[in-house]
């Protein structure tokens, strides 16, 4: 019996560690990880220099790390576990509550004197673009919006960082310094404050605004237009509001690898009017259309939806020439405010800074000198000076 | 290469037991030599230049090794020993603590550029493995070594190679050379090398993203959080190095090495003297055999007794590294032996044991925020905190450490007592009844593979994953 066992012992445990070589070594390669929203590690290549400095081993244990037999099986019973059987408040970096999911902010010390010089930086940069489209006599606004954390900081459980402190000393910097300047700026968390911060307004498995959410913004944006300029632009007075039906996986929702319960739906806006347009991405010509729909009614359905995704630059034309033209630059949470923003003028173009690198912000106001500039930066990234923060002059440096 | 990696568990070790267990048993040089080729790729993995540093390290012990034996002179034989002791040590300064004797002289208004030099994995336990060597063959206790890859291969041997235990010669000098692995070993080896395996990945880690959260935020701490990051790293370090240490066990069992045990429960102590009976005993046996008895241990008097223990205790904080704080973290040990020596260690033995255990305890939890700090100000920030010097009594963010990791607080707890050992025994006991017996071939074989399965998962699910005893 003893050597019985211990024979058993000896075959599973070298079965167990084999099999998961040899199923490695012989597995389909992936490029990306959906769940995870990145890219994964690629077998690395192979140097003298590499190889000495230990650079190529340690590639190489990234690469399978992440190529690795049943790999998304395995973090998802992981996930499993620690969700619904071990209930930890955090899972995956996401606070984990039965009717939201939220990001896990690190603990952290504010520091205002920190904060007040990144808001002046920031502040620094916005006036210095908002001096070039004023230069040939455009106008300019910057749009903070709340990101998830902020919008829902009261759901954070006491003993978790909602970061209301950061978010409250690095606003009342961000106002005064824009002030100082005479920006024409508009937080959009004092909006939804007003309108006592409606649950319909943010997704709960995402970091961004709903639809709703997002009109909410395009119609602040276009009164505040009307309020400080000649233009007498349009809002749809038809707009109706319709749901996507197929499961919508927030990014956090992607997280828990589709686990966690929710019938979130996304919206899209039927303008209840035709309105031809035409659209190039990154210069090439796309299907006029505003939104990715799914091709089927099963098919998930991500943020994407809204204006396919992230795009470095985009350029809609709506052949309306007595219209104005607009050009909006932020990150992802310009992409509803687009599908909608198109409606009020005859050309509109968006710049993600994150993607686009042919020529600096400065060089493009001034060659296509829209009429309206908007850049709309969220709590969270406000302050950075990447991206879509980065000094109006610096072009894009991967 | 870390054992707790994909590339180690499902690349090295089948790759490593497919081909040496292939070679038959009585070509043992044949099957040493692979072991050493595989040890030689491990180590390079994180980066091979310092194979060469390994090499002269094996050369030097060899060839001193040579000299220390019975058929030379004593003089010469002296200088082999003190040869290899200046060049192993000479070696480890450079690399490990050149840096900070600069920034020592720096900060007595000298100023000497300060050196930026990486510190190879696993030189404090090789370069030490080697000194035993020579040593051992110097004082008659071990036989010369003529074959160098036999010697190469007992310092490089890939299971203690980075972090210990660090055998001695003796231990496996017999082993080296003639040897039998057998099932019995094997299977025994894989299951000590499983259950190391999970204690480092669901204990350790956990224990360590406590930690980790709590220590980076020295300076805003309440006593509350303070006492829960210590608590947190002081299960970590424990489960992390025995972890280690078990894997190590395990894995020279399979390959027929037998080396000796590195922890026997050392939480359970009730005096800080047993605790180090207890605690990384190949380190403190090493201290005690290399430099305590030499220098003359209790033998010569107690101002003479005081001394050697100063020197033993300030060496074993600097082979920990180069930092005041591992020097202060040795002194701090010193002071408590001292005590316990000759003030109140006759009292503690009156007292009921429960007072013994938390006597110990709070001595081992300070010792470890001073391990584990950076700098000194960071440690008396943090100890301060712990006494409510700090910010306030209570956060709420302690309840969040507590809640996320509870499972593996109340794992670490129970697995730091003896209840392994307490269950196996009330079966032993009651051998004779069938189900028992079962019970005792069956269940550790079961319990470890569940949980290296589950180890394997949190493996593939976790990024990053070092084992922090690899900076020593």
């Amino acid at each position: 019996m003893k050597k019985v066992s211990k024979l058993f012992c000896i075959c599973a445990f070298v079965f167990f560690i084999s099999i998961t070589g040899v199923a490695t070594v012989f597995s389909v390669k992936y490029d990306y990880s959906f769940y995870e929203n990145r890219n994964l590690a690629q077998l690395p290549r192979f140097s003298k220099e590499s190889f000495i400095s230990g650079e190529y081993f340690e590639g190489l244990g990234k690469y399978l790390e992440d190529q690795c037999e049943a790999r998304e099986v395995l973090m998802k019973i992981n996930t499993f576990v620690n969700m619904k059987i071990l209930k930890r408040p955090v899972v995956n970096d996401i606070v984990v509550k039965d009717d939201i999911l939220l990001p896990f902010n690190n603990f952290e010390v504010v520091d205002p004197l920190y904060i007040e010089n990144k808001s002046k930086i920031n502040a620094d940069n916005v006036s210095a673009v908002r001096d070039i489209a004023e230069s040939y006599g455009g106008k300019y606004y910057y749009i903070a919006v709340p990101c998830q954390y902020a919008y829902f900081e009261d759901r954070y459980p006491d003993y978790l960082n909602n970061r209301k402190e950061f978010t409250d000393t690095e606003l009342v910097y961000t106002k005064n310094h824009m002030a100082e300047r005479h920006i024409n700026y508009i937080d959009m968390g004092v909006v939804f404050d007003k309108m006592g911060n409606p649950e319909s307004m943010w997704s709960t498995t995402d970091n961004h605004y709903t639809m709703s959410g997002a009109y909410t913004l395009y119609t602040t944006i276009i009164n505040a237009i009307n309020n400080t300029t000649d233009f007498n632009l349009k809002l749809p007075t038809n707009i109706r509001f319709q749901n996507i039906e197929n499961p919508y996986l927030g990014s956090r929702n992607r997280k828990l690898f589709g686990m966690y319960d929710t019938d979130e739906k996304l919206l899209y806006a039927d303008f209840g009017e035709p309105l031809s347009l035409s659209r190039t991405n990154d210069g090439r010509y796309s299907s006029p259309t505003v939104y990715k729909m799914p091709e089927n009614k099963n098919e998930f359905i991500t943020y994407d939806f809204y204006m396919g995704g992230d795009v470095g630059e985009t350029i809609i034309k709506t052949e309306r020439p007595d219209l104005p033209s607009v050009l909006i630059y932020g990150d992802s949470f310009t992409n509803p405010l687009e599908s909608l923003m198109y409606y009020s003028f005859n050309e509109m173009r968006s710049l993600d800074l994150r993607h686009y690198n042919d020529k600096t912000l400065s060089q493009y106001i001034l060659e296509y000198k829209p009429d309206i500039v908007i850049c709309v930066r969220d709590y969270e990234s406000m302050l950075f000076d990447e991206g879509n923060g980065r000094a109006v002059d610096r072009k894009y440096d991967k | 290469m870390v054992f707790c990696s994909i590339e180690f568990v499902s690349f090295f070790l089948p790759l490593l037991f497919a081909i040496y267990f292939v070679i038959p048993e009585k070509l043992r040089g044949i099957r040493n030599f692979v072991l050493l080729i595989f040890s030689i790729i491990f180590y390079g993995w994180g980066g091979p230049k310092f194979i060469i540093l390994m090499v002269v390290s094996v050369l030097i012990n060899y060839i001193c090794g040579i000299f220390a034996g019975r058929r030379f002179r004593k003089e010469a034989r002296k200088g082999a020993v003190f040869f290899a002791v200046f060049c192993g040590i000479g070696l480890l300064c450079y690399f490990k603590y050149s840096g900070f004797i600069a920034e020592i002289i720096n900060s007595l208004g000298v100023v000497v550029p300060i050196p930026e030099i990486t510190l190879p994995i696993g030189i404090s336990f090789y370069t030490f493995q080697g000194l035993s060597y020579v040593i051992d063959v110097y004082r008659g206790q071990a036989e010369v070594q003529k074959n160098p890859l036999r010697l190469a291969l007992y310092i490089s041997l890939f299971p203690q190679l980075v972090a210990g235990p660090i055998v001695r010669y003796s231990t496996v000098e017999g082993e080296i050379g003639k040897r039998h692995e057998n099932v019995k070993d094997f299977s025994e080896g894989a299951v000590r090398f499983m259950f190391g395996f999970a204690k480092k990945m669901l204990i350790a880690n956990g224990m360590g993203s406590v930690a980790d959260g709590i220590f980076i935020q020295t300076s805003s701490l309440s006593a509350s959080l303070a006492w829960v990051g210590a608590i947190a790293y002081t299960f970590q370090i424990y489960f992390d190095f025995s972890a280690y240490s078990d894997m190590a066990i395990g894995l020279g069992k399979m390959f027929g090495f037998h080396f000796l045990e590195n922890f026997n429960y050392p939480y359970i102590s009730k005096t800080v003297n047993e605790f180090w009976r207890r605690w990384h005993i190949s380190l403190s046996t090493w201290f005690r055999d290399y430099v305590y008895i030499p220098l003359g241990g209790n033998r010569k008097g107690v101002k003479r007794n005081i001394i050697n223990l100063l020197v033993v205790w300030f060496l074993t904080g600097l082979w920990h590294g180069a930092s005041w704080n591992f020097i202060f973290w040795g002194l701090w040990f010193f002071i408590v032996l001292i005590g316990e020596k000759y003030l109140w260690g006759d009292k503690l033995k009156n007292l009921p044991s429960f007072v013994g255990h938390i006597y110990t305890m709070f001595v081992v939890i300070i010792s470890w925020v001073l391990f584990r700090c950076v700098t000194m100000s960071e440690t008396a920030m943090f100890i301060k905190a712990m006494f409510g010097g700090g910010n306030g009594l209570w956060s709420n963010q302690t309840l969040y450490w507590l809640l996320q990791y509870r499972y593996e607080f109340i794992i670490a707890f129970i697995f730091s007592m003896p209840i392994k050992n307490i269950i196996q025994l009330a079966f032993f006991k009651r051998r004779k009844k069938a189900f028992f017996r079962l019970a005792l071939n069956w269940c550790p074989i079961f319990i470890a593979l569940v949980l290296f399965a589950i180890s394997y998962i949190e493996l593939v699910s976790g990024s990053f994953n070092p084992f922090i005893y690899f900076r020593f």
